[in-house]
């Protein structure tokens, strides 16, 4: 269960081996080849047959290398030989001995981006077979959270809100939001991971502050900040056992201007009604998790209030400082259903929340006891057959 | 690995043993590790800890009514002889007077908790 922080990262032995066999290189050059006054270049000589050193200092120069195993010498000479050498019979080429610059030392830091890899959940739901159509281009998704690393690479942020207390800017000082974010919409370029809707807008709103802990007032202000700036989902990857009339209130205006809201189910777990709030509001779509094996977490909240499960155990994402963390929680589940909820909208953009609850129960994967039960609500979600049941929009 | 069960010790002190009524109630929660070995607590969401006060068996506060939390697992590794200490404060608008047991408690699975008793009144 539970985290390790930066997994997937090669040791920079091999980096630090090749980058020293250079300076090694490099300093043999430099020690044989003395500086050369200004009246001389430092040229090396190939010739057709045998290395002819006599004709070379005949000429004025002075050898610093003779090569082993190709007949070519390194050697300074006075400009004008130079020419005289290209005209010799038995040379073949002269040619500027090229200066080979030192490479820095890589700075000790974050460690090397691994090429991009598809995170086992984002294959798990189908979603890389829906890219060729659809990556959630332009579906605004904000996400309720400790907010995301504006600077990683493997993110664009488009913006955003704090209502954290004490906190002005939205980056985050935490690590789960920027994790979050990822598996919603990491960037499909060369590095690090992709998300489940690479093209999603992410908006971090701040509502959970350096622990990871925040006040309902705070969600509530990044739930009508999401109404007022326009998002078409919001992303809750938080849980309280306190009902609240006013997240309530507030959550079902945001539903009836058309948002769509999912938030992790818990981890209170496996007892029975132990949903949390929002999830466990009618509005909200809440999510469980199920690891590698399509099996729900132990950990993972269970109730008649559950809609979906998506993949929560193990999972590899963006997180804070530019780097990458494997964490585990229904706070990994939500996204994922996030990611697909994008792509739904992008698709049609005009479908009501109710419409998009409809195809993503119809198209999940049924697990544990046949039809809805709760423990996997409808089961597992799945994005490809999301997507292909989601009609194009009405002309 | 050792075993927490075995091992951790919860405490929880309050600044004072009795206050006037509508004084702000400081409580120390204190979480050590008393064992040889180093122990691992997992936690099931951002939550750390939580303080409940009651008055004759029923609730009448708890912190971490109102906030939420993120719902990721964690863990807090303590090294032999190490602890950590939370504090928060209680501000008890308008209570009867009489004895509260206030409790602190480490909300890993399982959980470990504390308890201690003040006194509200009007006298003091």
């Amino acid at each position: 269960m539970v985290r390790g922080l930066g997994g997937g990262v090669k040791p920079g032995f091999k980096r630090v081996f090749s980058v020293l066999l250079l300076i090694v290189l490099t300093l043999s050059i430099l020690l044989f080849a003395t500086a050369a006054p200004s009246e001389r270049v430092a040229v090396i000589v190939g010739f057709k047959q045998a290395p002819d050193l006599q004709l070379l200092k005949a000429h004025g120069g002075e050898v610093s290398y003779v090569c082993k195993y190709v007949p070519a010498v390194a050697v300074s000479l006075p400009p004008a030989a130079v020419e005289a050498l290209r005209r010799n019979p038995n040379v073949a080429y002269v040619e500027p001995d090229f200066e080979v610059h030192l490479v820095p030392l890589a700075k000790p830091g974050p460690p090397p981006q691994p090429a991009e890899t598809v995170p086992w959940g984002v294959e798990r739901i189908g979603a890389p077979k829906v890219w060729k159509s659809y990556t959630g281009s332009g579906v605004k998704v904000a996400v309720l959270d400790t907010g995301i690393d504006v600077k990683h690479p493997d993110l664009r942020v488009a913006g955003g809100a704090s209502f954290v207390k004490g906190s002005k800017s939205y980056s985050d000082d935490n690590g789960h939001g920027t994790h979050v974010a990822g598996i919603i919409a990491a960037l499909d370029n060369e590095i690090g991971v992709v998300g489940v809707a690479p093209d999603a807008e992410l908006y971090a709103v701040k509502v959970l502050n350096r622990q990871g802990s925040g006040f309902i007032s705070w969600v509530v202000a990044g739930i009508e900040w999401s109404i007022s700036n326009e998002m078409q989902v919001i992303s809750m990857s938080l849980g309280s056992t306190s009902d609240s009339t006013t997240l309530h209130d507030v959550i079902t205006l945001a539903y009836s201007r058309g948002i769509v809201l999912v938030a992790a189910a818990g981890n209170s777990g496996p007892g029975e009604d132990t949903v949390e709030y929002p999830a466990k509001y009618g509005e909200v779509i809440a999510v469980g998790a199920t690891d590698a094996n399509n099996e729900i977490a132990s950990w993972s909240s269970r109730g008649s209030e559950l809609e979906l499960a998506a993949p929560g155990v193990s999972i590899y994402s963006t997180y804070k400082g530019g780097t990458y963390a494997t964490l585990s929680g229904t706070s990994m589940a939500c996204p994922h259903v996030t990611g697909t909820v994008a792509l739904i909208l992008q698709k049609n953009p005009g479908l009501t929340p109710n419409e998009v609850r409809g195809i993503l129960r119809g198209s999940a994967v049924d697990l544990g006891s046949e039809g809805w039960d709760s423990t996997y609500g409808y089961g597992l979600v799945n994005a490809f057959e999301a997507v292909e049941n989601t009609p194009q929009p009405s002309p | 690995m050792g075993s927490a069960g075995e091992s951790i010790i919860v405490e929880v002190q309050t600044d004072r043993d009795r206050y006037r009524v509508g004084e702000p109630v400081g409580m120390r929660l204190r979480v050590s590790n008393n064992g040889a070995l180093p122990v691992e607590l997992v936690f099931p969401s951002a939550q750390r800890y939580d303080f409940v006060v009651f008055k004759d068996g029923e609730e009448v506060w708890r912190w971490s009514r109102g906030r939420v939390f993120a719902m990721v697992l964690g863990v807090m590794v303590l090294k032999p002889g190490e602890g950590k200490t939370f504090v928060e404060t209680w501000r008890p608008a308008g209570c009867a007077p009489g004895k509260y047991r206030v409790v602190g408690m480490i909300v890993c699975k399982p959980a470990f908790e504390a308890a201690c008793i003040v006194e509200i009144g009007n006298a003091f």
